[in-house]
């Protein structure tokens, strides 16, 4: 009876308490209503199921500023098609001269801007992936990349690249998104011959060294040269040569010609120059790095005069090479691949980045595969049983897989491109092609088995044509959960 | 133990005391309304949105005229078929949707005025 009545007069007090204050609790009320709701959608399924993906900024946009003195902001006009509450992935990949803070917003029409996130850029990395999941507010088209108030120099220079843009079903419960990189990394350290700046001043010299590179491959070699006088007549040659095999061409994997009066087209820098010498290197190892004169008339008063790279100056080369990675069942993961969480599926998306490291992308080849810096895509002898081959590991057993292709356009040549499961039983990809156009393929299966990877061979056509290769190449693949 | 004891229940009392002083009516409005801006900003709200919620609340705490939400919520209406016109499609769909939000706070606010009536107050 007691406690009945205690309870009765603390449920009058609270009657008294909220008649009095009915307008400050509806207040609270209402607060607390719009703070729930707006709460990341968790365990809410109401967004649209669309797939589409948005994309731009080549991978070679890594060495091509975007942000620099004057220019605060980069943009891409109609990426976007949102409505208030679509969800998105955003994931670029960025580099800057100094620490930089980027801001990317959302534009709309008539110059709404929506903030999707600030990302902290560090001076010390060679680049850096990152990645957001956002819930768009309203109607927006364009998404702009903004320097963040920090003074300005010139030397603060900001690099995007790889921009991908993916509409989501869902923001919460998703699994971490799979980047396929490849890093940069300046190998500088050397054991060889000792130093000597003017080696190349005596006939019949040839200097070599000898550099150690991970899993992945070497993209340039850069020098110290210093003209003395003409620099000698004759053509110069760098190698770059695999130490094991004793002699014979399969020791020369990548050589350069160049003479003394066209080494401007290679200065990368004053007296810095670079020499383009890609070499695949799947297990990586010790590769013997060569430059020799012995083709070039010399003397003492014209030669070309090297300088050093290290602390004490031992090394004639600083190699420019990359390491790739793998994923845990050490499997490669191509260079521009993604493999990401939609919600009730996976995507996995690869493109050929038009960059040099596309070399590295590729599974096999005959030895005649190399990269065309003038057309920015891989090109192969057109010769019969010309090949090379892309593996694509979809990581899990996929649902759908789509092909696109376009021929790269070298004089009249046919191009075949066959897919298989096990890398032996191939089928023919069909393609359209215009009149004296490229072929084009686009061509999409489901998986019959329950396959991880997919074979894809771009092979010579037997058309008599000098070279062939691919001018974009695309998969993508849906995936179970 | 003990001394300790009365220690937190005297300095308990000032505590209450001085929270007391300081919860007026008139404060907790500000801190509601401090509130729903601070829940706009965390959410990236747009800044008419922070201030239409701001106003919302606000109206709440502090009764406004309902007539006063209307007059807004019909001008904002009058203009969007001039907007649209004009070919600002973007400007014309936003000033629809504030014409809906004071119309609705318009006749939110009415209806509280109409209960009040009833009860004669």
């Amino acid at each position: 009876m007691y406690i009945k009545f205690e309870a009765m007069k603390h449920w009058k007090k609270i009657s008294v308490f909220s008649s009095e204050n009915t307008r400050f609790l509806v207040a609270v009320g209402i607060l607390v209503f719009a703070f729930w709701v707006n709460l990341p959608s968790k365990g809410r399924e109401d967004v649209k199921v669309i797939k589409s993906v948005a994309s731009f900024g080549a991978f070679w946009e890594k060495y091509q500023p975007v942000i620099y003195l004057g220019i605060d902001s980069f943009e891409k006009k109609d990426i976007l098609d949102s409505q208030a509450g679509d969800a998105y992935r955003l994931v670029f990949g960025a580099r800057a001269d100094d620490d930089q803070i980027v801001e990317v917003v959302a534009r709309s029409q008539n110059g709404k801007e929506f903030s999707i996130g600030k990302f902290e850029i560090k001076k010390e990395s060679d680049g850096g992936t990152f990645e957001k999941i956002f819930v768009a507010d309203g109607k927006y088209q364009d998404l702009i990349f903004k320097r963040n108030g920090k003074e300005v120099l010139p030397e603060s220079r900001i690099y995007i690249y790889n921009v991908r843009l993916t509409r989501l079903e869902r923001v919460s419960n998703l699994d971490k998104t799979i980047f396929g990189k490849t890093d940069i990394l300046n190998v500088g350290s050397f054991d060889g011959d000792a130093y000597d700046a003017e080696v190349l001043s005596r006939k019949g010299k040839t200097v070599s060294q000898f550099v150690e590179i991970e899993k992945g491959g070497i993209l340039f070699v850069d020098m110290k040269i210093e003209k003395v006088g003409n620099g000698g007549g004759g053509k110069y040659r760098i190698s770059i040569k695999d130490p094991s095999k004793e002699k014979g061409k399969k020791k020369y994997l990548k050589s350069l010609n160049f003479d003394s009066k066209s080494l401007g087209k290679y200065a990368k820098d004053e007296g810095l120059y670079r020499f383009e010498l890609p070499v695949y290197s799947k297990n990586g190892g010790k590769y013997e790095l060569e430059i020799s004169n012995s083709e070039v008339e010399v003397d003492s008063g014209n030669y070309l005069k090297l300088g050093g790279f290290g602390d004490g100056q031992e090394s004639f080369f600083n190699v420019i090479a990359t390491k790739y990675y793998e994923d845990s069942n050490g499997e490669r993961i191509l260079t521009n691949a993604v493999f990401e969480d939609l919600g009730s599926e996976y995507l996995y998306c690869y493109e050929n980045n038009g960059y040099v490291t596309d070399l590295l992308d590729v599974f096999e080849s005959n030895e005649s595969l190399q990269y065309d810096w003038f057309r920015n895509s891989l090109r192969n002898t057109g010769k019969k049983g010309s090949f090379y081959t892309y593996k694509i590991d979809t990581v899990k057993p996929f649902k759908s897989f789509r092909i696109e292709a376009k021929q790269l356009e070298i004089e009249k040549d046919q191009i075949k491109i066959e897919y298989s499961f096990d890398n032996e039983n191939w089928k023919n990809l069909t393609y359209v092609q215009e009149k004296n156009g490229p072929q084009i393929f686009d061509h999409s299966f489901s998986n019959e088995g329950n396959h991880d990877a997919v074979f894809i061979r771009v092979g010579y056509g037997d058309d008599g044509s000098s070279a062939f290769g691919l001018e974009k190449f695309k998969v993508t693949a849906y995936i179970s959960k | 133990m003990s001394l300790m004891k009365r220690y937190l229940i005297e300095n308990f009392g000032k505590a209450r005391s001085a929270f007391k002083k300081i919860a007026t009516k008139s404060n907790w409005a500000i801190v509601l309304l401090s509130l729903s801006v601070l829940l706009g900003l965390y959410y990236d709200w747009s800044n008419m949105d922070i201030f239409f919620f701001a106003l919302f609340i606000y109206s709440i705490l502090n009764p406004v005229d309902s007539r006063r939400f209307a007059t807004g919520g019909l001008m904002f209406l009058t203009l969007t078929p001039v907007l649209l016109f004009l070919n600002k499609t973007e400007r014309a769909e936003e000033f629809a949707v504030y014409a809906f939000y004071l119309l609705s706070m318009s006749v939110i606010f009415a209806f509280v005025e109409l209960k009040k009536e009833e009860k004669g107050e």
